[in-house]
């Protein structure tokens, strides 16, 4: 897969993870309280970082006419 | 006590932006844009604590207080996606762009890209019509939490005005360099603050588990309050960010493309920082205070604090909410400032040769002058404002088919980017028009927020726009797209 589609089915998979609807009418909580909706939530910004390091890392987030 | 710690810590915001003033190095180039020397750490703080308003400390809570914990998915975890997106695809090509060709505001970039002085004028027009408002608020909301937290020894306007002061201050000595180093400042009291509260109440209220037990089942759901059809179409409002002026600003004072790193990094998880807080206490404090109807619900925090927290920590909550205003009313004034001087003065008045020193004074005073007639129409202006304050994150981010048309279509055009700007203007006003009568309006009734229509438009107006007009000169284009800039990347 190339480095374009790479990026695309990420931000793709990010997307549709961040639509959590399978968790939609739950109200139990988890780690001592907190709300699984929101815990999730919490989780899926931990993903994003971790995604964005991996595309950073890939990417360079350099431009061509810094170098 | 809370007014000697409110006051402590302006002096203290106020040190840190004079600190940047020794520095400064006299140019045009320093005052406006840092002479780009700002480092990943402060570019991270700056950024987070221009784009986080007062509203991630007061009005989350409040909102959570009536829909719940799906206020963190609708608004928090939404930016958290989208932020760092924006800034890998847009901010670091901006950055690229406006260090090679000398850029200050967005306005000179579009206006380049396209060669065109009269759309350039059209955008400022709308940039600065969409921040105006967003900037009353900013006074307005100072001056009442002020009000607020010292139970009326401050009045509303001496409070605006002590906030005003203390931004005119530093920004009109230090510039942007200033700003950035008070920004980090208080990015980092608020986010710190936001902790320290959920910390202290919740050991009051027996302990997370304890204070959420006899809270409506309903408010520890997502989906009891929130239709899915608004939780997609908000997804599109953090889009914004890629159209803001002061974000464009800040962006482009890194010192180099690698310092964006950190921010695309770490920004999800400052959101997190300071949004979990906000949510879990609005939540929590639906059933420790529960006579709080409608906008009231935004005290929900104060409320909170004053009942189940010591003395002290309304002064700190006090020292917080300052900080997300002031950290988001330093840069807009600035950036305004800048678009006033290179945009209107610096290019229509007769300034060819005029002295660096000559432009940072004119900058100077436009900082000045912005703040007065914010300070001057918030005693006059009516509460209902902040209702457009909403509208402010709709318009720009509305705008956002532009920035990327600008970036990766080397086919879009001059009246591709009109099309945009009147498509959004007309659909703006519009929908604006239809929701002011309707609170908690969308579009006829199905949930999707009236951003996802506009956007929508938005897009089609440029693609069509573009492709019925004739093709853009290759001399304009390629000063953008030539050293393979965009083209590298889309065909690797």
């Amino acid at each position: 897969m190339n480095r374009s589609l790479t990026v695309a089915f990420m931000l793709a998979v990010l997307y549709l993870l961040h639509n959590d609807f399978w968790l939609w009418r739950r109200y139990d909580t988890v780690l001592g309280g907190i709300p699984v909706g929101l815990a999730y939530h919490i989780g899926y910004c931990l993903l994003i970082s971790l995604a964005m390091a991996f595309l950073v890392r890939r990417l360079g987030a350099t431009e061509p006419a810094d170098r | 006590m809370t007014l000697a710690v409110l006051v402590l810590y302006l002096v203290l915001v106020l040190s840190v932006g004079l600190l940047g003033h020794r520095l400064f190095r006299g140019t045009g180039e320093d005052y406006f844009l840092a002479s780009r020397t700002i480092g990943p750490f402060v570019l991270l703080m700056t950024l987070f604590g221009t784009h986080m308003t007062a509203f991630a400390m007061l009005g989350a809570s409040g909102e959570a207080y009536h829909q719940g914990i799906g206020v963190f998915s609708l608004m928090a975890s939404s930016s958290a996606f989208v932020v760092p997106v924006v800034f890998m695809f847009v901010g670091t090509r901006l950055w690229v762009l406006g260090k090679r060709h000398g850029f200050v505001t967005q306005v000179q970039f579009f206006r380049e890209r396209w060669d065109s002085p009269s759309l350039g004028v059209g955008l400022f027009v709308l940039l600065v019509a969409l921040l105006v408002p967003y900037l009353l608020i900013g006074v307005m909301g100072a001056g009442i939490t002020f009000e607020a937290i010292t139970d009326g020894l401050v009045p509303q306007w001496l409070g605006s005005l002590l906030i005003c002061l203390v931004v005119a201050i530093y920004v009109v000595v230090g510039g942007v360099r200033s700003t950035s180093w008070a920004n980090t400042l208080q990015a980092l009291v608020f986010m710190t603050l936001g902790a320290v509260s959920v910390v202290i109440i919740f050991r009051h209220l027996g302990g997370l588990d304890g204070a959420l037990k006899s809270v409506d089942p309903a408010l520890l759901m997502h989906g009891s309050r929130i239709p899915a059809t608004t939780l997609i179409s908000y997804t599109f409002i953090p889009l914004s960010i890629g159209m803001f002026p002061h974000i464009f600003m800040h962006w482009l004072t890194a010192q180099r493309v690698e310092t964006f790193k950190l921010a695309i990094v770490a920004y999800p998880i400052c959101i997190a920082i300071v949004w979990v807080p906000s949510v879990l206490l609005g939540v929590a404090g639906s059933a420790a205070v529960p006579d709080l109807q409608g906008p009231a619900s935004n005290a929900v925090l104060l409320r909170m604090i004053s009942e189940f927290a010591p003395k002290v920590l309304a002064g700190l909550l006090g020292a917080g909410v300052f900080a997300a205003v002031m950290s988001s009313l330093d840069s807009q004034i600035l950036s305004l400032s800048t678009l006033f001087t290179q945009d209107i003065v610096k290019r229509h008045a007769s300034t060819e040769g005029a002295e660096e020193r000559s432009v940072v004074r004119t900058g100077r005073w436009f900082v000045v002058a912005l703040l007065v007639a914010t300070y001057l129409l918030s005693l006059v202006s009516n509460r209902s404002i902040f209702r457009l304050g909403i509208w402010s994150f709709t318009g720009f981010a509305s705008l956002f088919p532009i920035v990327v048309a600008a970036l990766y279509w080397r086919r879009s055009t001059k009246q591709g980017a009109w099309a945009v700007l009147l498509t959004v203007a007309v659909l703006w006003t519009y929908f604006l028009s239809q929701a002011w009568a309707t609170p908690g309006y969308t579009v006829a009734s199905t949930g999707i927020m009236p951003v996802a229509v506009i956007l929508a438009a938005a897009i089609v107006a440029m693609i069509v726009g573009s492709l019925l007009s004739p093709k853009p000169e290759p001399r304009v284009v390629n000063r953008f797209f030539s050293d393979g800039l965009t083209e590298t990347k889309s065909k690797s």
